[in-house]
């Protein structure tokens, strides 16, 4: 092996974000559809505009999704969970600030047994009186379990402090919150928002002519009126004045860090570019943050930036768990790269690999296939056309220059923004 | 299924293909037949720590996360107390990078003292955050000191405690690269677009010149039967208590291991199987239950683990687990929930898997034996009889062949 030739690298050739089209049921309902009709699976997405934004207490939506499953007109939660088994149907549901997603994924020959059931589950909940009280209280044990977490208090804690203590994407309940919540709060919030008018359908994998008669045969007879929720206004942020907060765990070992600030929405122009700046500093592996504090440092097992969309703004956040005792270090160097960025080009050397392994990376995203819905969802929730997302990052990916990043960071990249949040032991 | 090719090398590197042209993809796996069973007792944790050292340079590569992402790779690798596993994802234009990057690290690493040291402190950084300082953290690790008296499974792949980490020297990791990584105790898999000539060249172009190593020999011997009840019971500062109890079971080998492996999916495969549907939603008295068959290769184990409600105690949570049992073992089960069984074993295989899934799992059934376990794992779960599971209910079901953790919240 003395003397061997490297192979020499190839650029990666363009891979298109698949075709997809969009359909209407019968009333009018939207089916947004990325087909893949040689496999014999599908996954339906039925999204119900019905997220936190339009709650009056919390958990009460996450609690009206979370009771769907326990029972629906002709089903109890035993005979409902026992059907949905026995055709292998996996079933999951989840709220976020804008919507609920209620997601069904079943071997295609399936389906049309299936479809009927979640039109009964989305619009027939028995929200039975019994099962409400077993699935709060596992609820409540869930949240007493993740706050024995350092990354999850530290989190908690970094989203008040971007956002303000009052606003949608930081309220978060507490444990006695469960105690607040009760079946009525359900059964209204289930008929304000879970309405015909409200929902679309996102699916992927096989969809034929059969899986879509079945579809517009379950849920196209349904009356829709022009009540739909409108969409709301994402209120603005009110960042807190403190910089750093400390929320104390007894007996930890390890500190979590999460430090972020608000940033530019994901319409705005210069985002995938911003979105390619947070990559060079805590994107991957190989990226600054990782380089410096856990390869060279050792502070920590790892180190990431994200940068996180909403609707109308997003976050840069910065995460990590370390020994307590190199807590403030590892904030001093998160600091020092952020202002390597700002005050010096990124290498070209650099540059070229960074943009290699996200162009290897999207062509991981877009050739995900069947599991593709998701992703394809969030973006339409955001009014964003997925394809010409990607193919714009792919366009950013191959022409952004290291004088374009430098601006870039000067404009965004602003330390005295940045919330430090620490959650363990001082 | 997908057609898996085959071929070895001179050297005893084995090499296994799956062509997918769907993909843009090749996804490059190279499994080691070396785990933490491997270890020393007083020196565990060591195959994990050699594990974060292969991305410290080899001999003609001073970076390999450099190079692969230079290549727009993406790459990883996992220990088990059995394997040591490395998979590369790389556009199909970039596939020979990973073969020069897989093989210059099987050939020689560099075994510089800076990735040492840095590396000792990750993985260190990484038993804290991953056992140390999590609720329930060490639960397994208490289970196998209790299940295992001789058997290296005894103790969990990070290891027993961070000395053991914090004391490795450079002849350490000498000996056990010299003694391990080899072509001749590896299997290579590659998956994606990508043709099985092309393989070929790439093989045997990359990996035919590294030598045959010696291999160190497993000294251990089979953990031996266990006979008597064992018990262990901790307080720790959890929210709530959780109770465990083991039973030893057929071994991945054994010809009953598919019967095991439906027996715990008659017991938790989903909402509506047997625990969660008595014990969670009719009798109200556990917030989560669950059981599932073990994942080490030698010795199968049985699962069941559940967090009682907070209004039960822990010795009432343990006697309905064992009612449920007693129940199990007096009862037939019906051929709808045979069928449901079945039916969602297939649903979750048919889901289509990703290319760095499939060539890992054709490796470890190569490793078992042979590749063409992976297509025919359907089949193997899906003729499993109900009155086996029954039978081997009552054989595996008995105290003699049980250990139970009490996992309590602190008083």
């Amino acid at each position: 092996m003395n003397a061997i030739k490297p192979p020499i690298i190839q650029e990666p050739g363009f891979f298109q974000f698949p075709d997809y089209q969009d359909y209407r049921l019968d009333n009018g309902i939207v089916v947004h559809c990325i087909p893949f009709n040689s496999l014999d699976y599908t996954n339906v997405l039925l999204s119900v505009k019905a997220g936190t934004q339009c709650q009056s207490k919390l958990l009460q939506a996450s609690s009206t999704s979370r009771m769907l499953r326990e029972g629906c007109v002709g089903f109890t939660s035993e005979e409902l969970a026992e059907e949905l088994d026995y055709y292998g149907t996996s079933y999951h549901a989840a709220t976020s600030a804008l919507s609920t997603e209620v997601m069904i994924s079943s071997v295609s020959r399936h389906l049309p047994k299936m479809l009927p059931l979640l039109n009964s589950i989305v619009f027939h909940p028995t929200f039975p009186e019994r099962e409400f009280g077993i699935t709060r209280e596992i609820g409540r044990q869930n949240l007493i379990h993740s706050m024995q977490e350092v990354s999850f208090l530290a989190n908690r804690q970094l989203k008040t402090m971007m956002f303000g203590e009052e606003h949608i994407y930081s309220k978060s309940a507490s444990p006695d919150d469960y105690d607040q919540i009760v079946l009525a709060d359900l059964v209204d919030y289930h008929k304000s928002y879970y309405l015909p008018e409200n929902i679309e359908f996102f699916v992927s994998g096989c969809f034929s002519d059969k899986e879509f008669n079945a579809l517009n045969e379950s849920f196209g007879k349904l009356q829709c009126t022009n009540n739909a929720v409108p969409d709301l206004a994402e209120p603005a942020p009110e960042t807190v004045a403190d910089v750093r907060r400390f929320c104390e765990k007894e007996g930890c070992l390890q500190n979590a860090v999460s430090m972020g600030c608000v940033s530019i929405a994901q319409q705005h122009p210069d985002f995938l570019k911003l979105k390619l700046l947070v990559s060079i500093l805590g994107g991957f592996f190989g990226s600054r943050l990782m380089s410096n504090i856990r390869e060279d440092k050792g502070y920590t097992y790892g180190i990431y930036a994200q940068l996180v969309a909403y609707s109308n703004m997003s976050t840069i956040v910065i995460s990590s768990q370390t020994a307590v005792e190199h807590t403030d270090a590892l904030i001093a160097e998160v600091y020092k790269e952020m202002e390597r960025l700002i005050n010096e080009p990124v290498p070209e050397e650099e540059l070229e690999m960074v943009k290699s392994y996200y162009s290897g990376m999207y062509l991981q995203q877009v050739s995900k296939g069947i599991d593709l819905v998701s992703d394809y969802r969030v973006k339409a929730l955001n009014k964003i056309d997925a394809k010409t997302y990607y193919s714009q990052w792919w366009n950013v990916l191959h022409s952004t220059t290291a004088d374009e990043l430098l601006q870039i960071a000067k404009k965004y990249l602003k330390p005295e923004a940045f919330r430090v949040s620490v959650a363990g032991k001082r | 299924m997908p057609i898996i090719n085959k071929f070895a090398l001179d050297n005893g590197l084995k090499v296994l293909h799956v062509e997918d042209k769907s993909t843009p993809l090749v996804a490059v796996n190279i499994l080691y037949n070396v785990g933490a069973k491997d270890e020393k007792e007083s020196h565990t944790g060591f195959a994990h720590l050699m594990e974060h050292l292969m991305f410290g340079g080899s001999i003609n590569v001073p970076n390999f996360d450099d190079v692969m992402q230079n290549a727009g790779g993406e790459n990883n690798a996992w220990t088990t107390n059995d394997i040591t596993n490395f998979y590369d994802i790389v556009p199909k234009e970039n596939v020979e990078t990973a073969f020069y990057l897989e093989a210059d690290r099987m050939y020689s690493l560099c075994f510089s003292e800076q990735s040492l040291k840095v590396q000792r402190q990750v993985v260190c950084e990484e038993f804290k955050q991953r056992n140390l300082n999590r609720p329930y953290g060490d639960v397994e690790e208490l289970i196998r000191e209790m299940a295992f008296k001789k058997h290296p499974y005894k103790w969990v792949t990070i290891g027993k405690e961070l000395s053991h980490i914090q004391n490795t020297t450079m002849d350490d990791v000498k000996d056990w690269f010299f003694s391990h990584y080899a072509p001749n105790n590896a299997i290579l898999s590659v998956v994606g677009n990508i043709t099985f000539e092309e393989i070929k060249v790439l093989a045997h172009k990359w990996f035919s010149a590294i030598p045959v190593r010696k291999i160190a020999e497993r000294a251990y011997l089979p953990e031996p039967v266990q006979t008597e009840p064992r018990r262990t019971r901790v307080e720790r500062d959890v929210p709530n208590d959780l109770i465990c109890k083991i039973y030893h079971a057929p071994n991945i080998k054994h010809k009953d291991y598919y019967t095991s492996d439906f027996l715990t999916d008659i017991f938790s495969y989903s909402k509506s199987s047997r625990l969660n549907k008595h014990l969670v939603m009719q009798k109200n008295k556990f917030i989560q239950i669950d059981s599932h068959i073990g994942s080490l290769d030698e010795e199968g184990l049985v699962y069941i683990k559940g967090i009682p409600e907070k209004n039960v105690s822990i010795e009432e949570a343990e006697q309905l687990i064992l009612e449920e049992i007693e129940q199990f073992k007096n009862s037939t089960i019906e051929e709808k929930e045979m069928q449901k069984v079945r039916n969602g074993f297939e649903s979750d295989k048919l889901y289509p898997a990703t290319i760095n899934d499939v060539a890992y799992d054709i490796a470890y059934y190569e490793l078992l034996g042979d590749c063409e376990l992976y297509n025919q794992r359907i089949e193997k779960h899906n003729s499993v009889k109900a009155e086996d599971i029954i039978t081997l209910a009552k054989k595996i079901f008995v105290p003699e062949n049980c250990s139970t953790l009490q996992y309590c919240k602190k008083s």
